[in-house]
């Protein structure tokens, strides 16, 4: 259910902290889902067991996932599904990167806006055209 | 805090005859490694760095020039039995015994070491496909391989030292060695993974160690390394003797009308100070383990790619 590209430059734990993340936020990991264990899913992904704890530990940290000892890790009842506040914050963390990374370039943020909306005008026009 | 499996501090060794030691300087120069309990190490380096000599240090099998390690809390020098005992070792020299038939082989190690385990030797003779009859010397490098990697693993020992462990096996039989290495250190082995092949580390190990001229040139968690380190390339050359000096860039180079920097650690501050130098940054992307590998041992010429799987 998950996979992680080795060579792709992202940490391997944060490609797993994505997929999981995603998989709760979306209901396709419900709250009280058992996840494989770390022996299970590191010989699976052939990765290291410490990146496959360093994973769940992290999404322990941020209240996703809840281990227990001696049975393994689960989806905490906590675990944050989409609501209107997560898609808000979800998608603000995207306009931050947008915006570090347009200033990284050297983009104003008046030009930047131009180029966003630009870009959001023509994918709409796609849409439509079919 | 957890302990070392394996810790060494400013080993050297110097091979005998005049000649040798003047000649190619020393094969290990004042090498410090860490590699912690648990988990799966790669050691990496170029053809003469000095891999094999660190292992045999390791292994208590030729005494240091000077410094000092310990395997799993044993002196390798006052303790090499202790160590021998605690380790199973894949050599990359795969002649030895090679007059015994693959049975025999295996039975002979089973008796003498302390947790074998037959549930897991009988396991992967299946899976494997090792029959005991044939003698090691006639068996395709990638079946030697999977008899020394069966032994290794059924030993169930605290610390298994692979150099080369997957020589001679195909894509997919790789995949499922490593995929074993994986388990056995989920059931609280740690592995260290001796290798020049760079995509198993990348996919396998959390941790990697690279040497180079007989010491450690970079040595730390991988995924802090893929989080760290960063190509960023910019128009034109700007004041390329300052960037040089920078702490973070481990490289500059000019690539016709632009140049590339290799940065080691905290990316923003060096765009921060590209940006204040009226730079013009064009691309910024994280490295594969090979590029950090090839700016870490300032391996450039293609002699030293050629050395790379």
């Amino acid at each position: 259910m998950f996979e992680v590209l080795p060579n792709s430059g992202e940490p391997i734990y944060l490609q797993l902290m994505r997929q999981i993340k995603h998989a709760t936020a979306t209901g396709a990991l419900a709250p009280g889902t058992q996840l494989p264990s770390v022996r299970q899913l590191a010989g699976e992904l052939v990765i290291s067991p410490n990146t496959v704890v360093r994973a769940y530990q992290e999404l322990e940290h941020a209240g996703l996932l809840e281990g227990v000892a001696g049975r393994g890790w689960f989806v905490s009842y906590g675990a944050p599904r989409l609501g209107e506040a997560e898609r808000r914050r979800r998608l603000q963390e995207w306009i931050d990167r947008l915006w570090a990374e347009g200033r990284a370039l050297g983009f104003g943020t008046g030009e930047l806006a131009d180029l966003v909306a630009a870009s959001l005008r023509a994918r709409a026009e796609a849409e439509r055209a079919g | 805090m957890t302990a070392d499996a394996v810790r060494a501090e400013g080993l050297v060794k110097r091979y005998g005859g005049r000649w040798r030691a003047a000649m190619a300087g020393p094969a290990l120069d004042g090498l410090e490694l860490r590699v912690p309990e648990g988990g799966i190490t790669g050691l990496l380096g170029p053809n003469g760095a000095g891999k094999t000599t660190a292992v045999r240090l390791l292994l208590g099998l030729a005494r240091p020039t000077a410094g000092a390690a310990t395997v799993l809390g044993h002196d390798v020098g006052r303790d090499s039995l202790a160590v021998r005992r605690q380790v199973a070792f894949v050599p990359e020299e795969r002649a030895v015994f090679g007059w015994m038939r693959t049975g025999d082989f295996i039975r002979r190690v089973a008796r003498v070491v302390p947790r074998w385990d037959a549930a897991v030797a009988s396991r992967l003779a299946r899976r494997w496909e090792i029959g005991g009859a044939a003698r090691l010397r006639t068996l395709s490098a990638g079946t030697r391989s999977r008899v020394l990697l069966l032994v290794a693993l059924a030993r169930r020992a605290p610390l298994l030292l692979l150099d080369e462990p997957t020589t001679g096996l195909d894509p997919a039989a790789v995949d499922d060695a490593l995929a074993e290495l994986a388990t056995a250190a989920a059931d609280g082995a740690t592995v260290l993974l001796v290798t020049h092949r760079l995509e198993e580390v990348e996919r396998i190990c959390d941790r990697v160690a690279v040497i180079s001229g007989g010491r450690a040139v970079l040595q730390g968690d991988l995924d802090d390394l893929r989080a760290a380190w960063r190509m960023i390339d910019v128009a034109g050359h700007p004041a390329p003797d300052r960037l040089a000096t920078w702490d973070e860039v481990a490289d500059v180079s000019a690539r016709g009308e632009a140049t590339r920097l290799l940065v080691r650690a905290a990316p923003d501050a060096v765009l921060a100070r590209l940006r204040m130098l009226g730079a013009e940054v064009t691309a910024v992307r994280p490295l594969s383990l090979r590029e950090i590998y090839l700016a870490a041992t300032g391996a450039d010429d293609d002699a030293a790619r050629g050395d790379l799987a």
